[in-house]
């Protein structure tokens, strides 16, 4: 499938499509960010209409589930709002989206850890496969709070959480002003035998680790594969492989890199490719 | 009560509207006392019916007992202070 | 695309009307319900009705490590993570020898009921159940799953609300059917806690008089449960080349967005006709052919009488339907997967059970659902979820 056009996380184009005014007297923080970041690569890629979204988060709204949590075991005995609450669910952001542009088809959003974001790129997969000639955004977004990174650091000493959110509008056919392709998608237990003919059978030239693996795998790459650690600035969180992937194709469109790239993520045995193509 | 406090009151409801439903960019003298406060008018929907609902226990410690009251209670500013005062 | 059947061969769930498949069975042909006062679980709400699993968590652990045949397994402490791990084992006749099987689960809660105590134990200045904030995100419980059952494919979880197990069975067709799994586990878990119950009270959409009473003028609102309920799904070559006799078919099914507010469904129910019409067209059925109807049905005012205007615009003569929901409560995230288990004890019993028995339609509707126990031999049902963020899903079962 075909990532449209090209993207980078600070791009704000004013385009055709603009967030109704007063539409985010209800958003929090994170739904704000989704909605800013999803109308950038809407506007950029001259998309008006959608058949799906696709959505990943691995924590969901986390200032909402904390201000419910607070107030429903503090003291007080008065009425809740209801806000925080209908915030708290997972897909609250892409049925904002649906709701805000009026997108019918499918909805469906994704939490595991790091790894939601390939669920994604796998129903979007999917979904084009089966109809070439549909459009569907996919995205990730995590945010973070003082609270929940202590949580993190309790649990595992050194990690950082995160936020970002990342953004793809993407097609079943090639579109002018396409410049990356996604070839495969996998999330599963794999040997590194198997990732090997995989980098070999994709003709991968570059990997790009968001957690680094042993220096065994480094040293075997490394020989004649261009490997490199993304730099996710802000710590851990869902969000983490989509902007990766903004990053590679920024890459792409300005030519830095022209052949197969590989976005693995490796936590425990567990690993995540994402294999990208020029068009 | 005397006429003043029931300005206040109706002064006192629409800044806290404002604030409570995050309504940026309107101001108290563009709410008038007998305005919709639905539909058109201020346009508020069913959710802004509980967070309403939430607003008036929380100040005025008044409840209502069914929300499907709500829509005659908070049909304007007006509706609301006469039923606050009513009940408080 | 491969055209053959999707084939349900295992099945595994745990409710508020059973604590297994066997027992979930028998009380639905007995007309038993499952809604009463909570028992076991300390969250308050005295005045209010739930669909409440009759097992405390240490007997849950109790089970799930007779399942995996060692007592001293090492298991997660949320309700959420151990009703799924009881039913996935359930679901996978303790094969535990799944490599290949593709786990998609869904939660909306995940181990909320560990980090609502985590809360009130931190007012009290006391961080000591920390690490519990390790099972708080809904996936958590998947990789609980995936581990137990030895499973080294993907694992993932859906949640997008009360749709969530169904989008998570037609994920695991869509798998099945291009080739890209071998063995899909579909379904999901919630259990019951005061987050949940609170944020439902602050829509003003529990019933706060009893048991609920759905798709009648009396409706007030819904009742929580809490279950989970796991269905294995094969290619149906594969699973008699195994040996395995479907239980049931997984004939396709739809998710689509209402697009018109995010707790409330549109008048005329839009979401919910498109991905009833567009499932029964995945299913290559007529709406007459349709025989029984498992509604999403939560008894709240708005959910009823826009799925009741959805389905008589879809079928004019709507097919007998009933809503579980009467029976087990909303379970949220696993409705879907625990109402599809339902609709196959259905078919395979010839039952048509009733929800809640009303004398008249929803004023202004004709379609009312079944008021008496219903036998008769049942080919195919059609099963709604909705949820919120107008996320609407139906899904169509087919006999074996």
């Amino acid at each position: 499938m075909f990532i449209r056009g090209t993207l980078s996380e600070d791009a704000e184009k004013a385009g055709p499509l603009a967030l109704p005014p007063g539409a985010d007297r209800r958003m929090a923080k994170i739904q704000r960010a989704t909605c800013q970041s999803m109308y950038a690569a809407l506007n950029k890629t001259g998309t008006t209409s959608l058949d799906a979204i696709y959505s990943a988060t691995a924590l969901g709204c986390l200032e909402d589930t904390e201000r419910f949590l607070d107030e429903i075991t503090g003291p007080s005995t008065s009425l809740r709002s209801p806000l925080p609450f209908m915030r708290s669910t997972h897909n609250t952001m892409a049925g904002q989206l649906a709701l805000l542009l009026k997108v019918h088809g499918p909805n469906i959003t994704y939490s595991q850890s790091l790894f939601g974001f390939h669920a994604v790129l796998l129903n979007a997969l999917l979904h084009l496969e089966e109809e070439p000639s549909h459009t569907v955004a996919a995205f990730a977004a995590d945010e973070r709070t003082d609270l929940a990174n202590a949580l993190v650091q309790a649990n595992a000493p050194g990690t950082v959480l995160g936020e970002g959110v990342a953004s793809f509008i993407l097609g079943g056919t090639a579109k002018a002003g396409d410049v990356v392709r996604i070839t495969r998608v996998e999330q599963r237990m794999i040997t590194d035998a198997e990732l090997e003919n995989i980098i070999e059978e994709e003709r991968i030239s570059s990997v790009f680790f968001a957690t680094w693996p042993s220096d065994a795998m480094i040293q075997k790459l490394t020989s004649n594969i261009l490997v490199e650690r993304y730099e996710v600035a802000t710590g851990n969180h869902g969000a983490q492989t989509a902007l990766a992937l903004g990053n590679v194709v920024d890459r792409f469109a300005s030519h830095a890199i022209s052949d197969p790239c590989m976005i693995l993520d490796q936590v425990g045995e567990r690993s995540g490719i994402i294999v990208v193509a020029p068009c | 009560m005397s006429t003043d406090n029931i300005t206040t009151l109706r002064q006192d409801l629409k800044a806290q509207i404002i604030s409570h439903l995050n309504l940026e960019g309107r101001t108290v003298e563009s709410i008038a006392d007998d305005m919709p406060l639905f539909d058109e008018g201020l346009g508020l929907d069913s959710i802004d019916v509980l967070e309403l609902i939430v607003l008036m226990d929380k100040h005025y410690g008044v409840r209502i007992a069914d929300p499907k009251q709500g829509r005659e209670v908070f049909q304007s500013v007006a509706t609301m202070a006469d039923h606050i005062q009513a009940n408080r | 695309m491969n055209s053959e059947r999707i084939a349900i061969t295992g099945m595994g769930a745990i409710c508020a009307l059973g604590n297994d498949v066997d027992a979930l069975t028998r009380n639905l042909i007995a007309g038993t319900r499952g809604i009463k006062p909570l028992a076991h679980l300390d969250l308050g709400f005295p005045e209010l009705h739930f669909g409440e699993v009759a097992l405390s968590n240490a007997e849950l652990s109790l089970r799930v490590k007779e399942l995996l045949g060692d007592m001293d397994a090492p298991l997660p402490r949320s309700r959420t993570a151990l009703l799924a791990l009881f039913a996935a084992l359930c679901a996978t006749r303790k094969t535990l020898d799944e490599q290949d099987t593709v786990v998609i689960s869904a939660s909306t809660v995940g181990g909320m009921d560990l980090t609502e105590r985590l809360f009130t134990d931190r007012r009290a200045g006391d961080m000591a159940q920390a690490r519990d904030a390790a099972e708080h995100p809904v996936g958590s419980h998947t990789s609980f799953v995936a581990d137990a059952i030895g499973s080294k494919a993907m694992h993932t979880t859906i949640s997008t609300a009360c749709s969530s197990s169904a989008n998570a069975m037609i994920l695991g067709a869509q798998l099945l059917r291009t080739g890209r799994a071998k063995r899909v586990l579909a379904g999901g878990s919630d259990a019951l806690c005061r987050f949940t119950i609170e944020g439902f009270m602050s829509l003003s959409a529990m019933d706060t008089t009893g048991v609920t009473k759905p798709f009648s003028n009396e409706r007030n609102g819904m009742n929580l449960g809490e279950a989970a309920a796991y269905l294995v799904m094969e290619r149906e070559a594969d699973a008699l080349e195994a040996g395995r006799q479907p239980l049931a078919y997984f004939a396709g099914g739809a998710n689509r967005n209402d697009a018109h507010h995010q707790t409330a469904t549109s008048p005329e129910g839009k979401g919910p006709y498109l991905a009833m019409h567009d499932a029964l067209a995945v299913a290559g059925l007529g709406p007459d052919e349709v025989d029984h109807i498992n509604a999403h049905g939560t008894g709240t005012d708005n959910n009823d009488v826009t799925e009741l205007a959805a389905m008589e615009r879809l079928f004019g003569k709507v097919p007998q339907y009933t809503t579980t929901k009467a029976l087990t409560g909303h379970t949220l995230a696993a409705a879907g997967a625990l109402e599809a288990v339902i609709s196959i004890i259905c078919m395979r019993e010839g039952i048509l059970p009733v929800g809640h028995a009303t004398d008249e339609a929803i004023t202004g509707h004709t379609a009312m659902p079944v008021a008496q126990t219903i036998r008769r031999p049942l080919r195919n049902v059609l099963s709604n979820s909705f949820g919120f963020g107008g996320n609407d899903t139906a899904i169509v079962l087919m006999a074996s």
